[in-house]
């Protein structure tokens, strides 16, 4: 016997924007595409001047799945000893980061990403994220999940029967491609509505678009990250560390994986080691504070981008322009 | 090579405009007609092995004749003077096209990226029946032409982290040509030789190389494409780093002044020869 999850809406309509996705190859296998009267309609994420999100073959996004992976994303049997859960450190109202706990990177469009944490440990697609999660980070203990409660999602999820730490995660991805911001302000002004941005804002916009303070070529795209790696300046001495430590090449110390700008209001502190406690400081150290490393990158300016104490304002300002309140918000995307 | 897949449009129509046996070669029909017809297969054999060969293009970028080495030192000077050094080489070429000592053509249209960091980026295998034959010059696109240049047209990465920000045109960067120099006040300064085109301009040029003495042969070809990088800086116009890269003058991405320049200068940047 199964029982229908009613699928939460904005999965639902993730799952319609996800309809024209382009597929890409997965090495994965096992998850079969369940009923697919299991995925209802309508308002569809505007997607407008996103690339194509990826989604493998082997783990369409359906919203039983997504709904387990919501289940899974909140529930502390999630873990080893059944303590922690992924939104005990990613909460929604931070844009699933964490103001405490450090170096936690926003749960933001990581449909789109292909590295994950800070210094690109984990690469390829969501599913391989995940599964580092499920069987690495959490230590997942099949058993725990093996709860009536739970078995019942899995089989509406997967089709068939059974609970496995490749479901979970695979279900996890799901979920995680419904965590789409794609309505600030920003957006709204993005697709014709030029009253969405005030003066301030609009200012702040053409500071970011600009070769003044360098910000669009590394946090490109509507995603605002182009999911590479950089050295900013922050540390003169880089041996060993960011990109580096993983690659074990020299030419990448101190790099670190760039963050969507996204929410970015929400998601203090700043830099993989939390150095910067308000957007403020962070510009203030874009303008000042670079420092010269063997890796630093030549986008960079050594010395700093020199703004005026105007373009910093505004700068700031367009930068919480980029706050997404429906994403903040959507009862979807919280606790089931 | 590295397949572009290129994404005509925001709403999912996907078309392959590079590389690939997707290709379409707009082979000129009259290309081969120096080649041996007696080592020909019968007519209807299809693709004629023996008449058509594989050209590979394979990318280096050098400063004075030298391979580089990227990172932040600054070994090189250029015509001015600038001492400088190069951290990145990134830029799209596209329609390239064959001309054969019998004056006949044998295009290949579409983009190809190249990354000096990224080795799978520096060859590009052209489709594999262009025709044998004594060569006269090779052509291409340096950047991308209009058709080519427009926000969302590649759609992963690599390819894809060359946009130009919608917000200053949309499109895609030609070129990302990065590194440091040493300026008039004897301070290191990094200087960002990004091109692309600019409120509506088109920027992107022409390239034709001399190929007198290269052929493609039925074996298969490989020719070496090699961008001579400070001549960027030089020939007809003289650049001197501190008037483009400095704390008012940040970059060239607004400055029309400045792309014109590059297309000016670019026309001898490449060089073709064998490996």
């Amino acid at each position: 016997m199964s029982r229908r999850v009613a699928p939460p809406r904005g999965a639902v309509a993730l799952v319609l924007a996800l309809g024209l996705a382009a597929v890409a190859g997965c090495g994965a296998t096992e998850a079969s595409p369940p009923d697919a009267g299991a995925v209802a309609p309508p308002d569809a994420a505007d997607l407008t001047g996103f690339p194509p999100m990826v989604v493998p073959a082997d783990n369409p996004t359906t919203a039983a799945g997504v709904a387990l992976g919501r289940q899974l994303y909140y529930d502390p049997r999630l873990s080893h000893d059944g303590t922690r859960a992924c939104a005990s450190c990613h909460r929604q109202d931070r844009a699933f980061s964490n103001p405490t706990t450090p170096g936690v990177l926003a749960h933001i469009n990581l449909a789109w990403s292909r590295n994950f944490l800070w210094n690109g440990r984990v690469s390829g697609t969501l599913e391989d994220a995940m599964t580092m999660e499920v069987e690495g980070f959490f230590a997942t203990d099949v058993t725990r999940l093996q709860a009536p409660d739970l078995e019942v999602l899995f089989e509406d999820a997967f089709g068939s029967p059974g609970v496995t730490t490749q479901r979970a995660a695979y279900a996890l991805a799901q979920f995680q491609r419904t965590l789409v911001s794609a309505d600030s302000r920003f957006d709204r002004y993005a697709r014709g509505d030029l009253d969405a941005l005030d003066d301030a804002e609009r200012r702040g916009m053409w500071v970011f678009y600009s070769e003044r303070a360098e910000c669009f070529h590394c946090h490109a795209t509507r995603l605002f990250t182009d999911n590479e790696f950089h050295n900013i300046g922050l540390d003169a001495e880089v041996a060993g560390t960011g990109r580096g430590a993983v690659t074990g090449e020299a030419r990448d110390d101190g790099r670190f994986k760039t963050p969507t700008l996204r929410n970015v209001e929400r998601t203090a502190p700043y830099m993989h080691d939390d150095r910067f406690a308000t957007l403020e400081e962070v510009v203030d150290f874009y303008s000042e504070g670079p420092v010269d490393s063997p890796t630093l990158d030549t986008l960079i300016h050594l010395g700093g981008f020199g703004l005026t104490t105007e373009e910093r304002a505004d700068l700031v300002a367009f930068l919480r322009a980029l706050t997404d309140d429906a994403f903040l918000e959507n009862p979807d995307l919280g606790p089931p | 090579m590295r397949a572009l897949s290129v994404l005509l449009s925001f709403l999912g129509a996907t078309t392959l405009v590079a590389c690939g046996d997707n290709h379409d070669h707009g082979v000129d029909p009259d290309a081969s007609a120096d080649v041996d017809v007696d080592a020909r297969p019968p007519a209807d054999a299809g693709i004629d092995a023996a008449s058509t060969g594989q050209v590979t293009l394979a990318f280096d970028h050098l400063v004075d004749g030298a391979a580089i080495t990227l990172g932040n030192d600054t070994p090189y000077l250029d015509a001015v003077g600038n001492q400088f050094g190069v951290a990145v080489v990134r830029y799209f070429i596209a329609d390239l096209s064959l001309t054969y000592a019998d004056g006949s053509t044998w295009d290949a249209p579409g983009a190809h990226y190249v990354d000096h960091e990224l080795s799978e980026t520096r060859t590009y295998a052209l489709p594999p029946d262009a025709p044998v034959g004594d060569l006269a010059t090779v052509r291409f696109v340096m950047g991308l032409p209009p058709a080519l240049d427009v926000t969302g047209a590649f759609s992963s990465p690599p390819e894809s982290l060359m946009e130009w920000p919608e917000m200053m045109g949309g499109g895609y960067h030609y070129m990302k040509f990065e590194g440091r120099y040493i300026d008039d006040a004897g301070a290191p300064f990094n200087f960002k030789m990004h091109s692309g085109a600019l409120g509506g301009t088109d920027y992107s040029f022409e390239v034709v190389l001399d190929a007198d003495g290269l052929a493609v042969t039925p074996e298969g070809t490989t020719l070496r494409i090699e961008m001579n990088l400070e001549q960027w800086f030089t020939a007809p116009d003289d650049w001197d780093l501190d008037d483009y890269f400095n704390a008012t003058h940040p970059g060239i991405m607004n400055d029309a002044a400045a792309q014109a320049s590059l297309q000016r200068n670019g026309a001898t940047v490449f060089t073709v020869g064998q490996p």
